[in-house]
């Protein structure tokens, strides 16, 4: 294996995101199972893999929610293995939750203030921040309205309908200026309106931020991802394009041969 | 109207007129209020409910349930005591070290229950809580033990003695209202939305880029004010402090009056105080059991209201205004009716 502190001086701009043979188990389960993989520059990746393949304990380990076992975790060429989830998200990375996380009684526009404050300094100042007031409600506003949740800025996120609460999400990771954004199943329970508006929404995403997706929605996912890596059992055991994923052997055989007209239809 | 509401001068003028009505209603209430009810009920519950203050700023912001607010209460008490009986300082220099230790000693009891919540939170406090009382009880050559320190001379401010009644009551109910000011003012700062998400999700608070140790210890601090503030009033108000201003039953109180007011709004914690003042005061007229009136009327509230008595009169206020609003409506229709 490679030095893994080595990313600084082969690669004058480092990757965003570079996981080195990550591992993770529960009891007796491997969880994740020495998974590698790196992202480049404004790449779109999907991971696809079955139920209980190890997706979403992938997703907390690269953002710090659970500690890996063994192996690394870098951001933009840093080594954030050790490092908290809050210390991550100040260098640049956002995340969704599957099941929708959010402050029951905040609003929305609340929400993306929270979010757009949470990476910089300031974050617990203890002085209103008057002067800045009108540029973050634009700021919120802005966000809001690129999710489609701008008629609903000052709805608390309990009056929020499932369909408002994965906005909110996407529009809470977009609210922290991220350079990733890891979307745990973002398309989970949406409409088929709500899913083309996300879909939209996730081409339109400035090429200066990665995206990780995770998604049952292979509509969804194949049409955003430049790359696609499937999990089995923690393992990867393919990586490509969408197409070539789509056309081999091993995947139809494990996911898609199996399950796929099921899954578009059920989506979750 | 809801413009004006909404707009900042709207805003401005709400408050001044608020401020004018708050300030017309301590005035006025020496005039009409008995001494005995004066000294005993009004300003006991405005001290207990500064005091209070702290309690429900750290609950019903940051969802954080406190037991150790007594254990700052106490360290403001006895360190202005302490500075004037024992080391001869000059009042209000003993009175700024108190208001000081306030934020200083929430900063510690956050430091050292940063990574707790819940339930583990409160035994984590009791236990800070009840360390408070012991360490007053025991630690003789500072605390004097359990005698405590007595005969503390209020201070005089411009000529006027708070040994009296009268300014004592003044100086405590503007600083009732400047602690809720300043406790408000903080809810609407970067750190204020912080502690509500705090309380909300505060894994997702986290994967916002906040930590939620620094802003919990952030509360505490900020928490810590208030209940110094109490501490300085009722030692000028009892002229003594001791052990039992901070033991268990202290604690517990704090905890029923906060929890009688509401925590919604930072002002209930004088409403459950006035309750608890009036109930302590009253109650042994008619019976010799107040220990016990006071745990069933506690008990009631919370059967009847999650958020206290303040939660009972909103939602009347709530209930009268769908009503006002039918009955608007029914005019509305009829006035339409009797144009067509």
């Amino acid at each position: 294996m490679q030095p893994a502190d080595s990313d600084q001086r082969t690669n004058p701009t480092p990757f965003p995101l570079r996981v080195v043979a990550v591992s993770r188990s529960f009891g007796g389960l491997t969880a994740v199972d020495q998974v590698s993989f790196t992202l480049a520059a404004g790449e779109r990746l999907a991971i696809l893999g079955p139920n209980g393949a190890g997706k979403s304990t992938l997703f907390n380990l690269v953002c710090g929610d659970l500690s890996a076992d063994s192996g690394k975790v870098f951001l933009r060429g840093k080594d954030v293995t050790g490092l908290a989830l809050h210390h991550r998200v100040r260098r640049g990375l956002a995340r969704t939750y599957q099941t929708s996380s959010v402050f029951t009684d905040l609003t929305v526009r609340e929400h993306l203030a929270l979010a757009h404050r949470g990476p910089g300094r300031g974050r617990l100042s203890l002085w209103p921040q008057n002067s800045r007031r009108a540029q973050m409600a634009e700021a919120a506003l802005a966000f809001a309205a690129r999710v489609g949740l701008e008629g609903r800025i000052d709805h608390a996120a309990s009056q929020l309908s499932h369909g408002g609460l994965r906005q909110l999400e996407v529009a809470m990771a977009l609210a922290t200026d991220p350079h990733i954004i890891l979307l745990d199943e973002p398309a989970a329970g949406l409409s088929p309106a709500e899913r083309e508006q996300l879909t939209d929404l996730l081409l339109s995403l400035d090429t200066s931020v990665a995206v990780v997706l995770v998604e049952h929605d292979m509509d969804v996912a194949l049409t955003v991802a430049d790359r696609v890596l499937v999990l089995e059992s923690g393992r990867l055991i393919a990586e490509g394009k969408p197409e070539e994923i789509e056309a081999d052997p091993i995947v139809r055989a494990v996911y898609l041969g199996e399950q796929h007209g099921q899954q578009q239809g059920s989506g979750r | 109207m809801q413009a004006l509401r909404h707009s900042a001068s709207g805003r401005l003028l709400a408050s001044c007129a608020l401020l004018l009505l708050l300030g017309a209603a301590i005035a006025a209430t020496p005039a009409l209020v008995s001494d005995f009810v004066l000294l005993q009920i009004v300003i006991k519950s405005l001290w207990l409910g500064i005091a209070g203050t702290s309690l429900a700023f750290l609950i019903g912001q940051a969802g954080l349930i406190s037991l150790a607010q007594t254990a700052v209460f106490g360290t403001s008490g006895y360190l202005m005591a302490i500075l004037v009986l024992d080391h001869g300082l000059s009042i209000w220099a003993a009175v700024a070290a108190a208001a000081f230790a306030g934020p200083v000693s929430g900063l510690v009891i956050g430091v050292i229950s940063q990574r707790s919540s819940g339930l583990y939170l409160m035994m984590l406090t009791l236990a800070i809580g009840v360390f408070g009382f012991f360490f007053a009880q025991q630690y003789q050559p500072i605390t004097r033990g359990h005698t405590g320190f007595n005969g503390f001379d209020a201070p005089i401010i411009l000529g006027a003695d708070l040994g009296e009644r009268e300014p004592l009551f003044y100086v405590t109910a503007v600083a009732a209202v400047a602690v809720v000011a300043l406790l408000r003012f903080v809810t609407r700062t970067p750190a204020g939305l912080a502690y509500r998400g705090l309380r909300d999700n505060r894994r997702r608070l986290q994967a916002l880029g906040y930590s939620t140790a620094a802003t919990t210890v952030s509360a505490f601090a900020v928490a810590g004010f208030s209940a110094g503030i109490g501490g300085v009033i009722s030692v000028w108000y009892n002229g003594a402090i001791s052990p039992g201003s901070i033991d268990l039953t202290r604690i517990i109180e704090l905890l029923i009056v906060v929890t009688i007011g509401g925590t919604i709004h930072l002002e209930g914690a004088f409403l459950g105080a006035l309750v608890v003042t009036l109930l302590r005061n009253y109650a042994n007229e008619f019976t010799n059991r107040t220990e016990t009136l006071v745990g069933a009327v506690f008990m009631v509230i919370v059967l009847i209201s999650r958020h206290g008595l303040l939660g009972i009169f909103i939602n009347a206020k709530s209930q009268a205004h769908k009503a006002l609003k039918f009955f608007g409506g029914q005019r509305l229709a009829s006035e339409k009716e009797a144009v067509v």
